[in-house]
């Protein structure tokens, strides 16, 4: 026997009627079953609607040609022209694969960096030398910029060490400093040699959270070397790479401002010019505000919808991604 | 029994726990919103009145200053003390660091914060846009009322002026300050006189480069070194008779500088120089901060920037080795046109008054009778030396002997000195200084002035620096090899094509209104 | 340990993997051992060798340049308040936060998690900061160098992420006995989480400890600036900024190399010295035996 559809749909909406007010009462009731939790958020959504969210207002500036002496109410209404100015640029295409093309070269091989010397930190046996090369790998992540400039221009310079080692095996000396081809690689060069020790960190904090016994049952087992990587490590730590990774997402359209700067010249404008190094030369005629606000915005998009994007895909590979 | 024991402790800690944590919750709230510490010297213009005597009311002034080491002048300072007295105001100084000096600027601008003098480092985009919508004094009318002040240099005044209007004093520096340092003793070694043209120049760099100036046997010397910065470059494209920056062709009309015949001619130079081994191979990317090193440790034996650099050079070697009177400083050379000099602006920023601490115009006018009691003869040396007995002393010859100090005291307190007048004392000065000194002063009749620096164009604001940036990076792969005369005009038509046409327009426009 | 069930393959892996981290570390640590040789040695001696990590005559002038001044130590004891209670604020306000938003069935998560992603990447900027810090009256006080940066969306996420990692029977069997929300909080979660507090603690103190950009924009007496701003100052002066124009050196005398490097050591010493103490705590083996029944 079959009702009529009209008699189904009243039934649908009275149900649906039903269950959002049984979502209410729920809802209500869940948080009134433990309190507690919700309180302890209190102190940190304070923060973020005081430093976080109080401040946004800073995005409209954006669309404005902003002047601090007129401030926020005052300033002239501009629209979308700094984005037009932005898109229309001849040069907008380069920038965007410059900038494209040095993060992604980052993700494929600064990202993983700190993972594998992370495993392979993890697998000293000696705590005394692994404690003892922690404590040195993570000193460059303290140096500034200019001075890793600096010590990379002495090393590699036409007359510098490498070159001279190059020169002295019969080899043509290689200008890396001014090359084309040599700028991408010598930027994650220098981000890996920086970055990789601090990197490690987090992730030997996810494996120091494994329980020891898990290693010894899986060794009486007879597992391998290999399986026992395979098969407690690196699921100890997938988590905190997915996340890392999905993060990462957010900054695709970034490149370190100081790095890229220092290491730009006349010869390799070409690769070297990038959004941020854009925006910084925009800015010396140009007045800093509402240009670079509007740039930042564009960079802030395209971020957040890889985060989204990323964070679907996680979760469609059966990782809890961030939410 | 003993789960049910183990249960009751659990129970009554996590009580006690919870309330701890509400407790600390409660307190740190409290504690945040409550002490903040001393009470900010916010703005500084609404100042406490410290009122001496009934009669008595004296004047205030605030002023935002620069500090490069982050220990500026305090008040108890003889130079500060001195200079109250002298002013006869009540002066309360900020002091921002140098090397954020804009972005605090312009958060103080936003806050409605700023002291009634403030210290512009530079005519920056940002300086023009907070002029133009008012946040400055338009002095044009006002300053000349003032006797110091009225003496400014009007080719200054004007380089600084906006829209034809002035909106502060600048701070001067000598306009002919360009001149090369080089070593005398390599010169004397490979037996040649101060060069006096641009072959002359060549041939001491070659020598320089192949003569063993050093003496040593070694291969191990060039000629001069360049870095990232253009400077050098600009000096010579000026000397082989190009514009400084802008100049006026033969049409009439301004023109950029690299459509001259002197600019070509001197990229021309400076790539047989490359070639050569003459400079540097290295220099598109070397930075300023490693600019000296070659000059210092021995390897090169030229260097084109300021005329005061000489004195400095002189000094690391004195100090560092021991040698004395190697180095010396000559003008720029005399190019295929005659002498042609690279001059600076004439300044090194202004000293501008704030509408924020200089509400009303007798706020304003109070201020530049402050800054031109800075400038009678008093004034000037009390900024610039310090009191003397306690920065300085006279020698036989009235001569300024200044004191050294590791950390100088005064530090900030000259910031805000303009000297738009001549009435310094004279300083003892070794014989380098005084030839520095004497360089300066004959440059003064072969500068070539920049007919746009006082123009505004929109374009250019818009997109000014990125095209010339397009330029400056054309002409250094010029010099190294990587494009050729066909490949920098093409630059230079990309150039036009995008803006420069109407920036060259716009200036014209500009130029013709002031004519 | 040596039923790690070794084969040759395994060996061999030991060997290159003890050579190769010995080789990355001195790659690591020897620029660094340089700029400490430079704080010692004469202008003379930097600028002419290119490399050199004992220098051959030794002199202490950069260091006296910086204690000279009274500045300098006071700017530092400024930089340890603010960093000691800048890492215990942030981890109260991000441990806090990070434990309900790891519970799965809170309500609103979902909402709460977008909104705090979303300031991972939008900001207002600089002057709107400035504008919030000034209408709090906390301009010229060092709790606006502590409180803006007393909660990092990223180490949020992260430390969330984290806490979602513990197993859930750890919290059961202690519900089970009767302990509250907080009391799990405290008593069970946190002191499982001891590698990841030590590692936050690290990122949060040393964020305090290098930034400078807070005082830059929000102390304006300089008695009140902590050690950062004033190295960052020394460093740029000696370079000439980053700018490139041969600056205004008239009148301002730069100080020599040795102080620019001298200044580095003593900007990233107390990091250095209180690294290791932390490091204990990314050690294997803090969870040893919890979950037993």
């Amino acid at each position: 026997m079959t009702l009529p559809n009209q008699h189904i749909q009243y039934k649908k909406e009275n149900v649906k009627k039903q269950s959002s007010k049984i979502k209410r009462q729920s809802i209500f009731k869940t948080i009134k079953k433990d309190p507690w939790l919700y309180i302890l958020l209190i102190p940190g959504i304070l923060h973020f609607i005081v430093f976080k969210y109080a401040p946004m207002w800073g995005i409209l500036i954006a669309f404005q040609d902003y002047n601090p002496y007129l401030g926020f109410w005052k300033s002239p209404w501009v629209g979308c022209k700094h984005f037009i100015d932005f898109f229309t640029n001849p040069d907008f295409k380069r920038l965007f694969v410059n900038t494209l093309s040095i993060s992604f070269y980052s993700i494929i091989f600064s990202f993983p960096a700190p993972i594998i010397l992370a495993l392979m930190l993890n697998e000293i046996r000696k705590q005394w030398y692994k404690r003892t090369i922690q404590t040195l790998i993570y000193v460059p992540h303290f140096l500034s910029w200019v001075i890793v400039a600096s010590l990379t221009f002495t090393l590699f310079n036409s007359t510098g060490v490498v070159n001279r080692v190059f020169l002295s095996m019969g080899r043509n000396g290689i200008p890396f400093l001014t090359n084309i081809e040599s700028f991408r690689p010598m930027i994650i060069g220098q981000t890996i040699w920086k970055e990789t020790g601090w990197g490690t960190i987090i992730f030997l904090a996810a494996m120091a959270g494994v329980d020891m016994e898990q290693y010894e049952a899986a060794i009486v087992d007879g597992a391998s070397r290999f399986k026992q990587l395979w098969h407690i490590t690196l699921p100890s730590i997938r988590s905190t790479i997915v996340v890392l990774l999905i993060l990462r997402m957010g900054s695709v359209l970034d490149n370190g401002f100081d790095q890229i700067f220092l290491m730009s010249n006349s010869l390799n404008r070409s690769v070297s010019e990038v959004f941020d190094t854009y925006v910084y030369i925009m800015g010396i005629t140009r007045g800093a505000f509402s240009y670079s606000t509007a740039v930042g915005l564009f960079k802030s998009l395209i971020g957040i919808i890889l985060i989204f994007s990323a964070n679907k895909l996680a979760k469609r590979v059966g990782d809890s991604g961030i939410f | 029994m003993f789960k049910n024991e183990g249960e009751m402790k659990m129970k009554k800690k996590c009580k006690v726990l919870s309330f701890l944590f509400v407790l600390v919750l409660v307190v740190s709230v409290l504690v945040a919103c409550g002490d903040n510490g001393d009470q900010s010297t916010d703005a500084v213009s609404s100042s406490d009145n410290v009122s001496l005597t009934k009669e008595e009311k004296k004047k205030e002034i605030s002023i935002l200053s620069i500090t490069f080491t982050g220990t500026p002048a305090d008040e108890d300072e003889p130079t500060f003390r001195a200079l109250e007295e002298l002013t006869g105001y009540d002066i309360k100084i900020d002091y921002l660091l140098n090397s954020s000096y804009e972005d605090q600027l312009n958060t103080r601008m936003a806050a409605g914060n700023l002291p009634t003098l403030v210290v512009l480092t530079g005519k920056t985009a940002s300086f023009i846009n907070n002029a133009r919508v008012g946040a400055f004094w338009d002095i044009t009318d006002e300053y000349k009322n003032y006797p110091n002040l009225a003496e400014a240099n009007e080719v200054v005044m004007n380089n600084i002026s906006i829209d034809g209007r002035i909106y502060g004093i600048y701070r001067a520096r000598p306009l002919g300050r360009n001149g090369i340092s080089y070593r005398k003793d390599w010169l004397e070694n490979v037996g040649m006189e101060e060069p006096k043209t641009m072959d002359d120049l060549y041939n001491m760099l070659y020598a320089f480069t192949y003569n063993d100036p050093d003496q040593n046997g070694k291969d191990d010397t060039y000629g001069m070194t360049w870095c990232k910065w253009s400077g050098p470059l600009d000096q010579l494209n000026v000397a082989f008779g190009g514009h400084n920056v802008w100049g006026v062709g033969e049409d009439g009309k301004l023109e950029p500088e690299f459509v001259t015949e002197g600019y070509i001619e001197s990229m021309k130079f400076a790539k047989k120089l490359y070639e050569e081994g003459l400079i540097n191979k290295d220099f598109p990317a070397m930075e300023t901060s490693d600019w000296q090193m070659d000059f210092k440790n021995g390897k090169s034996g030229v260097y084109i920037d300021v005329s005061d650099q000489a004195n400095r050079f002189q000094n690391y070697f004195i100090d560092e080795k021991g040698i004395e009177d190697n180095v010396w400083v000559m003008g720029m050379v005399e190019g295929p046109h005659g002498k042609r000099v690279l001059p600076t602006s004439g300044h090194s920023g202004f000293v501008a008054i704030s509408k924020n601490g200089a509400p009303k115009e007798e706020d304003m006018r109070d201020a530049l009778q402050f800054l031109d009691i800075l400038n009678t003869e008093e004034g000037q040396n009390l900024l610039n030396y310090g009191v003397e007995g306690v920065h300085y002393n006279f020698n036989d010859k009235h001569e300024v002997v200044t004191m050294k100090f590791d950390s100088d005291p005064r530090e900030g307190l000259n910031q805000f000195m303009t000297n738009v007048v001549d009435k310094l004392y004279p300083m003892e000065q070794k014989p380098i200084q005084e030839r520095a000194f004497e360089v300066q002063k004959e440059n003064i009749e072969y500068v070539v002035a920049n007919p746009a620096e006082p123009l505004t164009s929109d374009t250019y604001a818009e997109k000014g620096s990125q095209l010339e940036q397009l330029i400056s990076d054309a002409r250094v792969q010029f010099i190294v090899g990587q494009i050729d005369e066909k490949g920098f005009q093409e630059i230079v038509d990309r150039w036009y094509a995008q803006g420069g046409q109407e920036i060259v327009n716009e200036f014209n426009k500009a130029y013709e209104a002031i004519k | 340990m040596n039923n790690r069930n070794d084969t040759w393959l395994s060996r061999f892996f030991d060997v290159f993997n003890v050579i190769f981290l010995a080789a990355f570390s001195i790659a690591t640590i020897v620029p660094f051992l340089y700029v400490i040789g430079c704080s010692f040695a004469t202008e003379a001696e930097i600028v002419e060798k290119p490399f050199f990590i004992i220098p051959s005559v030794f002199q202490f002038e950069a260091y006296k340049y910086i204690f000279s001044s009274q500045a300098l130590p006071r700017a530092f004891l400024i930089s340890v308040f603010v960093t000691l209670v800048g890492t215990f604020i942030a981890m109260f306000f991000t441990l806090t936060m990070a434990y309900p938003l790891s519970k799965k069935n809170l309500v609103g998560r979902n909402v709460l998690l977008s909104l705090i992603t979303f300031t991972l990447v939008f900001g207002g900027g600089m002057i709107p900061t400035f504008l919030v810090i000034k209408g709090l009256k906390l301009l010229n006080t060092y709790w606006a160098l502590i409180l803006p940066g007393a909660l990092s969306t990223w180490n949020l996420i992260i430390v969330k992420n984290f806490f979602q990692e513990i197993p859930q029977e750890m919290e059961d069997s202690a519900k089970v006995d009767g302990c509250s929300t907080i009391g799990i909080f405290v008593r069970i979660i946190l002191p499982l989480s001891m590698p990841v507090i030590a590692t936050f603690s690290l990122f949060y103190a040393v964020g305090y400890w290098n930034n400078y950009r807070s005082s830059l924009l929000y102390i304006s007496d300089n008695k009140k600036w902590p050690l950062q701003i004033m190295l960052r100052q020394i460093v740029l002066l000696a370079s000439g900024n980053i700018d490139g124009a041969s600056f205004d050196q008239e009148y301002v005398r730069p100080p020599a190399e040795s102080v620019r490097n001298a200044v580095i050591v003593f900007g990233t010493l107390p990091i250095l010295i209180v690294y290791p103490f932390l490091q204990k705590h990314f050690t294997k083996g803090v969870m040893i035996g919890a979950v037993k029944g």
